[in-house]
């Protein structure tokens, strides 16, 4: 299973597994509202983007139980162990509701768009009751109506990488011919490549693989500085057009140089003449 | 994933091939993981998850896995297990018998 670097799943071996076994079914039951935290009262003061942050974090924690709950049951039946693992999963939409209404009563605050993009996260992962459904779509759609010209709107469009959403390709086409926001536009450009690009190595559809590759050498042309957490969208969008080039089934592969666990150097090229396999790794 | 590497590099024993890693953890972890794990291949210190070769091949996910044949062409991306271990011995047979 590809574990995208920068989610929650590559910290924890709590959010590791879930995400392994989080494709299965759902049994639907009774929803309770989220468990109110100790200081819930002080809470509802405090700033939008806190009270999402405090959404988020009591989210993940019913997860981190959730896993505890699947570890601790070692030795049961591995259908058995899914039961209560799915039991204790913690549903959605009572997260969402609550974040919607958040955004609902505050569409200025500039904690909205967080709070935004809090439902689009925790509905997307797969689970699909109709309820997360809707809240997902209405979030979505908040946010083509009234958050278009919000910096923090760039925050979102990487969640539509892998899931793949209709709803969020429209919201990405539209920011990046309507948004005020130059990063913004950017953003939502190169996000919609993205997006493009993995639908059309799932789908084959070589269309697909065509746009994606334009909206990349656009980012690059038009949107190169722009800044993103590690790097640029120029540097973001070349690395992208630069795989797609010649990291492509059928290439020759460029030559590695670099240095070995033991400091010698080491070329990939030393291996022709035998079948490599290149394996990127980490342990953690 | 290490017992799978493991059992894959035993098969292969004597054959042409070989498992060549890219490690995105800091140097000593790296020689820590591979006494641990009883690790017997290479891997190249890329030192972090922004290192040099994963910045190059556009590696965000980890892991990420490319099957390059004996003339060095890349044959197949992102196979694990079982479909890995069948493009190796698939690839393998092709170099044994004069390649491509």
């Amino acid at each position: 299973m590809r574990i995208a670097r920068g989610n929650g799943c590559r910290r924890a071996a709590a959010l590791l597994a879930m995400c392994v076994l989080m494709p299965f079914g759902v049994a639907r039951a009774a929803d309770p509202a989220p468990p109110p935290s100790d200081s819930a009262v002080a809470e509802s003061d405090a700033p939008i983007a806190t009270q999402v942050a405090g959404l988020r974090s009591r989210y993940q924690k019913a997860q981190q139980d959730a896993y505890q709950a699947y570890a601790a049951s070692e030795g049961k039946p591995n259908d058995e162990r899914i039961r209560i693992y799915q039991a204790k999963l913690p549903k959605p939409h009572p997260y969402a509701q609550k974040a919607m209404e958040l955004a609902g009563e505050h569409p200025k605050d500039p904690g909205a768009v967080e709070a935004l993009r809090f439902v689009i996260e925790i509905t997307g992962q797969g689970q699909g009751s109709s309820e997360d459904a809707r809240l997902r779509a209405q979030a979505i759609n908040q946010l083509s109506q009234g958050q278009l010209n919000d910096p923090g709107l760039a925050s979102v469009f990487p969640t539509f990488m892998y899931e793949q959403s209709q709803a969020g390709e429209k919201l990405m086409r539209l920011a990046a011919e309507k948004s005020t926001v130059r990063d913004v536009r950017g953003s939502a450009m190169f996000w919609l490549a993205q997006s493009l690009r993995t639908k059309s190595e799932r789908s084959g559809d070589p269309q697909q693989l065509a746009e994606a590759k334009k909206l990349y050498q656009q980012v690059d042309a038009q949107y190169a500085d722009v800044k993103t957490a590690r790097s640029t969208l120029g540097d973001q969008a070349k690395a992208n057009l630069f795989e797609m080039e010649n990291l492509a089934v059928g290439k020759a592969a460029p030559d590695i140089e670099g240095k070995d666990q033991d400091g010698k150097p080491m070329k990939l090229s030393e291996y022709r003449g035998k079948v490599v396999v290149l394996d990127f790794w980490g342990d953690w | 994933m290490y017992p799978d590497e493991r059992s894959l590099v035993k098969k292969m024993e004597g054959k042409p091939f070989a498992l060549v890693g890219i490690n995105s953890d800091p140097l000593d972890h790296l020689k820590e993981t591979i006494k641990k794990e009883h690790m017997t291949w290479r891997s190249w210190s890329d030192g972090s998850t922004d290192g040099p070769i994963a910045t190059r091949w556009n590696v965000h996910a980890w892991p990420t896995t490319y099957v390059l044949d004996a003339n060095g062409v890349i044959r197949f991306k992102d196979l694990r297990g079982a479909q890995l271990d069948q493009a190796v011995e698939t690839l393998v047979k092709e170099a044994e018998s004069g390649g491509k």
